[in-house]
């Protein structure tokens, strides 16, 4: 068997299988930096490799892959690619609101981003916790 | 105001620009990317997992559960004599809402694995197939949803002794991997005269079907246990609906 289970039943199981046979999925900040560069790769045709070549070469409003993983995290709190996904779409349509289709990224569409994706994620909680009432 | 056609080329050219072919990031984005191979970051977990035993991967939501699964399947199925059935018992049951018992999980495992079965051997690259051959198992994958399991699967059966037989008779091309017609005239015997026969020797026949069909290897892959309100964070209801299979 191979199965994908939700991190809640770790604690159920355990002792119930073998150890050598749980595994749980953990992201590491170089792991997430990886995955982003690789994402950009394979969306330029192996052209872009870091999220600076899109973005400001002006130092202080450059945002390298480091710099956008790093905030991402800082952010949400937890190591998640999904998260990581949310947000790098979020930089995108910021910019397009701000400065339209044209121009690269900046450290500010990236600040703004996180600014919406905390107000989303506000959203949600609320809606979650009407849900429950 | 600018019409959406326009939008859409301006943005298509704003990312050109950039050296992009299309945005890099999004939900829709992972979620319709035809390739998602090209994607996937090799880590030590899924060298671990593709270990020939048992593996129970946990994770939150939106950790890459899914996409490590897809990843591991792809490459099972690239070995030809491995199988892998894709058990979501909440997506494939018509009552979600009630948790299943063994009863529900084997019927359920059973038909997902027929259906698996019949695509494999359709596209298996080891048995080329005829037109004629083909259009009979597609004719038989349409009257899948309309008739009762046991009838299924001695179908299946037939089928399966029907080409093997035509392969065995007529092809320069059979694989020593085909089963041969006498193993499953007695694997098809064996169901027919055994009516009262429980879901549990039932799975042990497809387990034997597989091997004669030349997989020596089955995975159960066992995904989306949340799938439903009433599984959602809810340890106890999980527990309950994977206990009779873990």
């Amino acid at each position: 068997m191979k199965a994908f289970l939700p991190a809640e039943l770790t604690k159920s199981l355990a002792g119930k299988i073998p150890k050598e046979e749980m595994h749980v999925i953990k992201w590491t900040p170089e792991m997430l930096i990886t995955m982003v560069n690789q994402r950009l790769s394979v969306h330029s045709n192996g052209k872009v490799h870091d999220f600076s070549e899109i973005s400001t070469s002006s130092t202080s409003t450059t945002v390298t892959t480091y710099d956008f993983v790093t905030a991402v995290n800082k952010a949400v709190g937890i190591l998640s690619p999904r998260e990581i996904v949310y947000v790098g779409e979020k930089v995108f349509f910021t910019h397009l609101n701000s400065e339209g289709p044209q121009g690269k990224i900046t450290r500010d569409d990236l600040t703004k981003a996180i600014e919406e994706y905390a107000k989303d994620l506000q959203r949600w909680r609320n809606a979650a916790i009407d849900k429950n009432r | 105001m600018l019409d959406f056609k326009e939008r859409a080329r301006q943005t298509t050219d704003w990312l050109s620009g950039l050296g992009l072919t299309g945005l890099p990031f999004g939900i829709g984005v992972t979620q319709h990317e035809s390739d998602q191979s090209r994607f996937f970051l090799d880590t030590p977990l899924f060298e671990a997992i593709q270990q020939p035993s048992s593996s129970f991967v946990f994770a939150t939501r939106g950790m890459g559960k899914s996409a490590l699964k897809t990843q591991l399947m792809n490459a099972y199925r690239t070995s030809p004599s491995t199988f892998s059935i894709d058990y979501q018992p909440l997506i494939l049951t018509e009552h979600p809402e009630s948790l299943l018992d063994m009863k529900d999980h084997d019927q359920l495992i059973l038909k997902t694995a027929a259906e698996e079965l019949l695509v494999r051997l359709a596209f298996d690259p080891r048995r080329p197939l005829s037109e004629d051959i083909m259009s009979r198992i597609s004719s038989f994958v349409g009257t899948f949803m309309y008739s009762p399991l046991d009838h299924k699967l001695l179908a299946l059966l037939d089928s399966h002794s029907t080409l093997a037989v035509r392969f065995q008779d007529g092809a320069r091309e059979v694989s020593a991997d085909l089963p041969s017609a006498d193993d499953l005239s007695i694997l098809i015997k064996r169901l027919q005269s055994t009516k009262g026969k429980t879901d549990i020797e039932n799975v042990g026949d497809l387990n034997s079907l597989l091997r004669a069909c030349g997989y020596e290897t089955t995975y159960l892959f066992l995904d989306e246990i949340d799938a439903v309100p009433s599984t959602v964070r809810n340890a106890h209801a999980m527990m309950q609906l994977i206990a009779p299979i873990v």
